[in-house]
């Protein structure tokens, strides 16, 4: 039995009788089309409600029967700002904006053109000048620090290090472990990629399933068996907890992972 | 069900039992049948509808084992009754079946970061621009249509594709879920 999509929308609202309830929710355990069915019909009532294109009733049910959970409540405010977020692309796309010096010539041209271009050489300035400050301090600590070339290994052997190979993420083995309370102030970490590879384009680094950290373009060095990565980090940015370095290699996902104590 | 009963794992192999007689078999019914019973608590709108599934589930397990030894028969359908009593007891009382304090305060984190608009909007910027192009393009088009048309406008995006509605839904949906996932990584560690 398929049901109609308007049945659905009145089942999330619970605006169906205790009889239809039933029916559907013991549909559900049969009917694998439906469980999708229901997922389309509760992502469409959250974009008509943002659209606004509910009727007075749907939309008072809403407010009353559907926006009771977080879960609803959390896609609600997702789904709201993704739809600003690209209307504003959308709109960037079809108004192409006026750059800074086009606007400060429509504003001053008329009484003070000597002003639009001392404005406009002012604003590049400070643009230029905010960029060359700031770019230093949004470069993270473990960025910079795996900017430096790592080939000489000897240079590094007296810092606290690890040796790990590339392993099935989806595993639960938390590792090899490091103490958190013996390390040097800046650890090497080193993986064994078991195979060749010239660079890995990103590196996300994750902290108990958080990413922390994103790498890009990170540098890999050849080894007898193949390549290995080396990465330094700081000791202090190293807390307490599991962490799993996560990349691509040809299209597949590997990684390894690796835990403080 | 009594108040000071655990599962044990001899009353969990009478429930598999009762779902059936070949072990693996029961092992895979149980977990699909753990996971409807998610999905219909969500689809009724209850929060830790997890723990209204293994309520459930423990229940009807208690009643099963208690009645091992008897001729009583259970259908299917008395697992979809105990559900509906209760999503009744979760609807007179939600706090009940509410998770620990710990979680509590971690939903109050989130919503302190999402309150937070410029972090919200950078990270929606900063997760949209980290998707692949051909997804960010697709999710654009998807949701850039005019509110009035867009089931035409996403039937002709399909059209467009060659691929039928519903499978370019469900692609939508997992991007979305990838870009929702990104965004709380993205506020929880204030990555932009």
């Amino acid at each position: 039995m398929m049901v109609d999509e308007s049945k659905l929308r009145q089942y999330l609202l619970k605006n169906l009788s205790d009889k239809e309830t039933e029916t559907i929710d013991a549909e559900i355990f049969e009917n694998e089309e439906l469980e999708s069915a229901l997922v389309f019909a509760e992502e469409d009532l959250i974009e008509d409600y943002i659209d606004d294109t509910l009727s007075p009733a749907e939309r008072k049910l809403f407010d009353t029967n559907f926006l009771i959970s977080k879960r609803r409540r959390e896609n609600l405010v997702f789904l709201a700002q993704l739809k600003t977020e690209i209307a504003g692309i959308a709109s960037e796309e079809t108004e192409k904006p006026l750059s800074i010096s086009e606007r400060l010539a429509k504003i001053f041209r008329p009484k003070f053109p000597q002003i639009v271009v001392f404005a406009s050489v002012a604003i590049v300035f400070a643009v230029f000048a905010w960029w060359f400050i700031g770019s230093g301090g949004q470069t993270s600590e473990i960025a910079a620090l795996n900017k430096n070339d790592l080939s000489n290994l000897s240079e590094y052997q007296n810092l606290s290090n690890l040796s790990l190979k590339t392993d099935v993420l989806r595993s639960n083995n938390a590792g090899k472990t490091l103490q958190k309370d013996l390390l040097s102030e800046k650890v090497l970490v080193r993986l064994d990629l078991r195979e060749t590879v010239d660079s890995i384009p990103r590196l996300e680094i994750y902290r108990n399933e958080n990413l922390i950290e994103t790498l890009k373009d990170v540098r890999v060095y050849k080894t007898p068996n193949g390549a290995e990565l080396r990465l330094l980090f700081p000791a202090s940015l190293l807390e307490k907890g599991v962490y799993r370095l996560e990349f691509m290699i040809e299209n597949r996902k590997t990684g390894c992972k690796f835990s403080v104590q | 069900m009594r108040k000071d009963w655990v599962l044990t794992q001899e009353a969990f192999d009478a429930f598999l039992r009762w779902l059936s007689s070949d072990r693996d078999e029961a092992a895979v019914k149980y977990e699909k049948i753990r996971l409807k019973l998610i999905r219909i608590f969500e689809f009724k709108g209850c929060d830790n509808a997890e723990i209204l599934a293994d309520e459930a589930i423990n229940r009807v397990t208690d009643r099963i084992y208690r009645a091992a030894d008897t001729d009583e028969k259970f259908p299917i359908q008395f697992l979809y009754g105990v559900a509906g009593k209760i999503y009744l007891e979760y609807c007179a009382e939600p706090t009940v079946f509410s998770l620990d304090k710990e979680i509590g305060e971690l939903d109050a984190d989130i919503s302190e970061s999402s309150s937070n608009e410029t972090g919200f909007t950078n990270c929606m910027k900063y997760c949209l621009s980290d998707l692949r192009p051909a997804d960010r393009d697709l999710i654009i088009a998807y949701f850039k249509v005019n509110k009035k048309t867009k089931l035409a406008q996403r039937e002709l995006i399909s059209k467009n594709r060659g691929e039928k509605i519903n499978y370019l839904r469900v692609k939508i949906n997992r991007i979305r879920k990838k870009l929702q996932k990104c965004q709380k990584n993205c506020l929880n560690k204030k990555i932009v």
